[in-house]
């Protein structure tokens, strides 16, 4: 369960941008989309705890993100918070059972390989979990980015332009799996996006 | 997966970034390791073989080539002095002891050396085997030359005039060997002992037929065949009875005699004050090299930051404080110092290993390349300091690195 409220945020020198309410309960899906500039990073940072809004808050699993001191935060996050990048950011000199495996480990978590292996495999990529990072084409890598959100149960999963640089069968096959994979760990899912595409997939949305 | 595996992982995943600075760093390492094993073990070994020996007395000349030929059988001869002058000294009521030598022979590289067998007695020496030399032309080997040369009580051999290997040859009468002495960590395990009356013999038969022979040998030739009166020896060591001989003896002996009388103390003082300009040059140059890796280190770490900065902002975002990745950098930096240092110790020690061989060829003299001092141990804490202070910016920077602007790429 994630909640917003007022929220606002203010680059240094611009206009402050303002966000509308909205919340999203376990196994819901949110879109989120709306033009290059429109701050749609920028919410989904702040939804991570990855910058501090100007004014309003954020709740999620009923815990007030604002109140939190800066490693509380970072705590929080990498416990209750799944994040799926655009970029596709991983260690490279680890394999892609160390990568999901090092989200509980930041986490402060204890590491459960068996839990990554059956994620693994219900994404289909069991027989690559030795291999480099980089040795995976990008519709894979994405699905492992997928797995890593999702190995330690979080509330919600929050991912940032996941289709966008795939293509058309690599998009809906992430987005299938994404759907399917945040329903099942009782996750609520919230996509930021300006890719069309996406909207087929989830009714409920919001535009900046 | 902990973070010791992580920067583990990392720094083994861009060898080329880190592996000069790991050279250099070792490198460094090694040099320093290998002088202080040498200073130190040269200086407990000339300690050994200096104590007991107040005084040594030979010919006109260098005290210090004195004192490297008559104590450590490195150096060649100053020359030769009478038995009658030096036998004087024995009967002086501050002389303990006076023990003779006659050198200048060799077997195969080995010195051969003339003496009584007080001067075994002076190192604690014990036979391993055989008897001490009872009459002319037997030896008592040292435990070095009996394992390189494979003689055994009861072999014989012709020793060599000269102290090079292939140097002429006395070949009219051979040494049989009476006995073996067991490794007493001196002088003598380098060193085949007979009695003064051997090389005397040995330069009687041999003044017949080689009446000419090369300036740098002593010339125990000139003894041969003439009257006890006439018999000379190469030097004297003497132990004093307190420490009034000191005061009075070597001062005396060299304004009153033909004789030199030089102090062992005092010119192996001299000899390391000399070598250590050189050495404390070396370590200058050594401490350097290290600071150069530490700054390489510096900038290996901090250029990697750029690349890496997604992964770290990325670990942020999984949960990682800002102190985790501090951390994870300052791991980095410790684990490059220690296997730095460790791998120079290793080098420094096979150095040695290699030198000690090439010494023990050719002056007898061997080290032990096992050994750990205890300047090694400190220069592993000043390694690791070098280390963690190199890392240490770049840490501090890796740990500020803003998440969300990293991650969306706008910085």
């Amino acid at each position: 369960m994630i909640k917003t409220s007022g929220l606002c945020y203010q680059y240094l020198g611009e206009q402050p941008i303002y966000f509308p309410d909205f919340s999203c309960s376990p196994r819901e899906k949110l879109l989120i989309t709306g033009p290059s500039g429109s701050g749609k990073t920028t919410l989904l940072h702040l939804l991570a705890g990855l910058r501090l809004p100007a004014s309003g808050d954020i709740f999620i699993r009923e815990k007030s993100l604002r109140a939190m001191k800066p490693s509380q935060t970072d705590r929080f996050r990498g416990r209750n918070i799944g994040l799926v990048f655009q970029q596709m950011h991983f260690v490279s000199s680890l394999t892609v059972q160390e990568n999901i495996l090092l989200q509980q480990y930041m986490a402060g978590l204890p590491q459960d390989k068996s839990r990554a292996d059956s994620l693994l495999a219900s994404l289909g990529l069991l027989h690559k979990k030795q291999q480099k990072i980089r040795q995976l084409s990008q519709g894979e890598q994405q699905r492992i980015a997928i797995a890593r959100a999702l190995i330690n149960k979080p509330a919600v999963v929050l991912a940032d332009e996941p289709t966008s640089s795939l293509d058309d069968l690599n998009s809906s096959r992430v987005l299938g799996l994404l759907e399917q994979m945040a329903a099942g760990e009782n996750a609520a899912l919230i996509v930021v996006t300006h890719d069309q595409r996406v909207k087929d997939f989830i009714p409920n949305h919001i535009a900046l | 997966m902990n973070l010791l595996q992580l920067s583990t992982k990392s720094l083994w995943s861009k060898p080329a970034g880190t592996g000069v600075s790991l050279l250099l760093l070792s490198l460094g390492v090694a040099i320093i390791s290998l002088l202080f094993l040498l200073t130190r073990q040269l200086e407990e070994k000339f300690q050994k073989n200096i104590s007991g020996i107040d005084m040594v007395v030979g010919a006109k000349g260098s005290p210090l080539q004195l004192i490297l030929s008559a104590v450590f059988q490195i150096d060649n001869p100053t020359g030769n002095i009478s038995l009658q002058e030096a036998g004087k000294l024995k009967r002086n009521r501050l002389v303990a002891q006076a023990i003779p030598l006659a050198y200048g022979d060799s077997y195969q590289g080995y010195r051969l050396v003339g003496t009584e067998p007080s001067y075994p007695k002076l190192y604690n020496a014990t036979l391993a085997s055989g008897s001490l030399w009872n009459s002319a032309y037997e030896v008592v080997l040292g435990s070095q030359v009996a394992g390189a040369t494979g003689l055994k009580v009861g072999d014989s051999f012709y020793s060599a005039h000269g102290l090079v290997q292939g140097a002429m040859d006395h070949d009219e009468h051979p040494f049989t060997v009476a006995g073996i002495l067991a490794q007493s960590n001196s002088v003598l395990d380098g060193l085949i002992l007979t009695g003064l009356e051997s090389i005397w013999a040995v330069h009687e038969h041999g003044k017949a037929e080689a009446p000419a022979q090369e300036a740098n040998h002593s010339a125990e030739e000139s003894a041969g065949g003439h009257t006890a009166e006439d018999r000379e020896i190469t030097a004297m060591l003497i132990k004093f009875r307190g420490p009034m001989g000191m005061v009075m003896l070597p001062r005396q002996i060299n304004e009153r005699s033909n004789m030199q009388a030089a102090v062992p103390a005092v010119e192996i003082n001299r000899l390391f004050s000399l070598l250590g300009v050189g050495m404390d040059l070396l370590k200058t140059i050594a401490y350097a090299i290290i600071i150069i890796a530490g700054f390489s280190f510096f900038l290996a770490l901090y250029n990697s930051l750029r690349e890496r900065k997604y992964e770290l902002a990325l670990m942020r975002s999984m949960g990682a404080s800002g102190t985790k990745i501090f951390s994870l950098l300052l791991l980095e930096g410790i684990l490059l110092s220690i296997t730095g240092y460790v791998a120079g110790i290793i080098i420094g020690h096979l150095g040695l290993l290699l030198l000690s061989n090439f010494t023990s060829s050719s002056f007898g003299y061997e080290f032990e390349f096992l050994r750990l001092t205890k300047e090694e141990v400190i220069l592993a804490a000043g390694v690791l300091a070098t280390g963690m202070l190199s890392a240490a910016i770049p840490a501090i920077k890796a740990m500020r690195t803003p998440v969300s602007e990293t991650l969306s790429g706008s910085k």
